[in-house]
């Protein structure tokens, strides 16, 4: 049982490190302008992840309910960092986007542009999967400290309230910049002037106007595709080059006169900012988290966990003797206030009381009746052999 | 008492001396010297006595030996099987960490053969450690040496020539030694220390009437006539049996075993400096790994016997310097 936990436990950690490599990935395929089929596949993983933290998260709740500690678990033991790492990412981000692309036909429209607005805005919420880095802490702890639960639990809820105030931040402040609704109606706007100036020219001549507006869209870098007054189509790839580097979230249509003219536009151009931002934002997140994990746990163990560490095996080991070190930097700090009273006193006290170098009553090492019993059962063992 | 002398049933001898052979072979015990590891166990089987009585007396382990037969059985094995690896162990130790000729540069009252010395202290040895007390109280000989701790303290000392170099070299006028010749002098010292847990007949006077009985050091501690008495004996058997060794030495030995407080005057620098390095070795463990964030063991120890200091009967001064030196050397 123990043996199957302890492999459960290993795989969700390196699926902790897949998943951030994932989120930076995922972007950075977006900005290196990777092929479509590169990038649905990041979005496919994405789901796979979310998936696959969702169902631990909602198995880890469930098995703390039944022990009749599910609040304790979610509140206490970080299963919120679990809960907001897995659930709303599945159903407001990789889960949207990977219907979307599964079943979504054509290319998307300014309508629903408005939604996806919103997944874009939870976009930011991925960056929480780096909360999961929190689990780790085990990990770094193994190096630093390894029975210290206060420092472990104090480090996870620095680093947890560091990184939740930072995503809340990209949150508040994703409605302040540029949204993708407001680029696509901006370039609606460009794009009804160039229809607009092509109809003046054209004075109601559909070819006239077909021409005159074909030479105005060749002026646009994001245009792609139009269909024209009679069914006059005209693109600047082929189709087979806009479904190798162009995915439907690339792609806007923009309809003039009832229909009657649509224009595909990219917003490649959108989407890489979006994308920009957010790698930042991980970036400085994945630093923040392992600066907290490696540095400030370190200098947390130092300077309190490892000081009561040494006082509590003096004051509870008959035979452990040795002396806190006080740290130079910080000799005022009440842990070390606290450490010099257990050198001073404490530890002469208890050399008076247990004499130096005698023995304490009892004190046999870490030597059992059973091990003392198991040498005397492999007698039987011995004498029949 | 040896195993001849005692009529246990053959299976039941070899069966305790295979049940002894395992318990040595404890993880715990693999970094302890072998002293250590019978007294723990002599201690173990002692404070579980109650919880063991029923078990080794069952069908199972002993059956047909009464719980005192039993315990019998188990120490004279246990002491057969740690002087069986102890002797070895020791002459290796005193062989390989323990170089005599400084005795040809004592002031002595006879030409000095050190194989022959050698040979007479081991076999000395071999007849002391027989006694129970003698043998655990050489854990910390066999840690200490295995460990060169005397070595690296007395090389200090001589980098430093503060007091503890005065006080070996110039009040027991022994500058004529240096630093290596001086270490194997305490270590020499160290060996022969345990003496004193030996015991010997001392003449008495109890409630008025005269007796003699065998005690040690310990026995008559709190007695001060009565450990002069015995002191001035061990003094004799010792002297009687190494001549070749200046006595100056050899007091220095059975010196060292008491409080310097009460005894400051009498007591040569080599004595003090022993007594401490006896203490600290019966705390000393070179395996174990520091905590991160504690002191050095040494210096946490000699900060602790630097303040209590007179409860133990050490020389503070000596300790002090002891203190300064394990800080140096981040002991």
């Amino acid at each position: 049982m123990q043996k199957k936990s302890g492999f459960w436990e290993t795989f969700i950690l390196i699926a902790i490190f897949l998943v951030i490599i994932q989120t930076f990935i995922e972007d950075f395929a977006v900005i290196q302008d990777w092929s479509v089929r590169l990038r649905q596949l990041l979005i496919l993983t994405g789901l796979f992840f979310d998936f696959l933290f969702t169902v631990e998260y909602f198995f880890r709740q469930t098995r703390a309910i039944k022990r009749k500690n599910g609040w304790n678990y979610f509140t206490r033991e970080r299963g919120w960092i679990d809960f907001f790492a897995s659930v709303p990412l599945l159903l407001l981000n990789s889960g949207p986007m990977a219907f979307l692309l599964l079943t979504g036909e054509g290319i998307i429209s300014l309508e629903v542009a408005g939604v996806l607005n919103i997944l874009k805005v939870i976009k930011s919420v991925r960056v929480t999967r780096v909360l999961r880095f929190i689990r780790m802490i085990k990990l770094f702890g193994k190096i630093y400290n390894p029975d210290s639960k206060m420092a472990q639990r104090h480090i996870a809820r620095i680093t947890s309230m560091s990184v939740v105030v930072i995503v809340l931040v990209l949150i508040g402040t994703s409605f302040i910049k540029v949204s993708q609704k407001h680029y696509m109606e901006s370039i609606k706007r460009d794009y009804g002037a160039l229809v607009k100036t092509a109809n003046e020219n054209s004075k109601t001549d559909a070819i006239k106007f077909n021409s005159q507006l074909k030479i105005l869209l060749k002026t646009r870098s994001d245009f792609i595709s139009a269909k024209l007054l009679d069914n006059v189509k005209i693109s600047q790839f082929t189709k087979k080059e806009i479904e190798k580097s162009y995915s439907k979230d690339d792609l806007f249509v923009i309809n003039f006169d009832n229909n009657k003219i649509k224009i595909t536009i990219s917003k490649k151009a959108v989407n890489i900012s979006e994308s920009q931002h957010s790698l930042v934002a991980l970036i400085i997140i994945i630093v923040l988290v392992i600066t907290l994990l490696i540095f400030y746990t370190k200098h947390f163990a130092q300077t309190v966990s490892d000081v009561i560490h040494i006082m509590r095996r003096g004051m509870s080991e008959a035979d452990y003797s040795l002396k806190v070190k006080i740290n130079e930097h910080y000799p005022d700090d009440e842990i070390y206030k606290l450490a010099e009273l257990y050198n001073d006193q404490w530890l002469v006290l208890k050399d008076l009381h247990r004499p130096l170098g005698e023995k304490a009553p009892g004190e046999t090492e870490a030597f059992s009746l059973d091990d003392f019993l198991s040498a005397n059962q492999g007698d039987g063992e011995e004498s029949k052999s | 008492m040896s195993l001849d002398d005692l009529q246990y049933q053959e299976n039941d001898v070899g069966k305790m001396k295979g049940f002894i052979a395992r318990l040595f072979l404890n993880p715990n015990f693999q970094n302890l010297p072998l002293p250590e590891v019978e007294g723990l166990l002599i201690n173990f089987l002692k404070q579980n006595e109650q919880q063991l009585i029923a078990t080794l007396t069952s069908d199972e382990f002993y059956p047909g030996l009464q719980w005192r037969d039993v315990q019998i059985l188990f120490f004279t094995v246990l002491k057969e099987i740690t002087l069986e690896k102890m002797m070895p162990q020791m002459k290796k130790l005193i062989s390989e960490k323990i170089e005599l000729s400084f005795l040809t540069r004592l002031d002595k009252k006879s030409p000095v053969n050190i194989s022959s010395i050698s040979g007479k202290i081991l076999a000395f040895l071999e007849k002391i450690v027989a006694n129970r007390e003698v043998r655990i109280n050489f854990d910390v000989t066999f840690k200490l040496l295995e460990n060169d701790y005397i070595d690296k303290y007395v090389e200090s000392l001589f980098k430093r020539r503060e007091y503890l170099f005065n006080e070996l070299t110039r009040v027991d006028s022994l500058h004529h030694l240096d630093a290596i010749a001086l270490a194997n002098y305490v270590k020499t010292a160290l060996v022969l220390r345990n003496v004193v847990y030996m015991k010997l007949p001392v003449s008495q006077n109890v409630k008025g009437v005269g007796t003699v009985s065998n005690l040690n050091l310990f026995d008559v501690w709190d007695r001060p006539a009565l450990k002069q008495t015995f002191l001035d004996k061990l003094h004799g058997v010792l002297f009687d049996e190494f001549p070749e060794i200046p006595e100056e030495f050899l007091k220095a030995a059975i010196d060292s075993n008491r409080d310097c407080n009460e005894e400051t005057s009498m007591l040569s620098g080599c004595s003090r400096f022993l007594a401490i390095i006896s203490k600290r070795g019966k705390d000393y463990k070179p395996w174990i790994k520091v905590d991160r964030g504690a002191e050095q063991p040494d210096k946490s120890w000699f900060t602790i016997a630097r303040k209590n200091y007179l409860h133990h009967g050490l020389d503070k001064k000596m300790l002090e310097e002891f203190f300064k030196i394990s800080a140096d050397g981040n002991w």
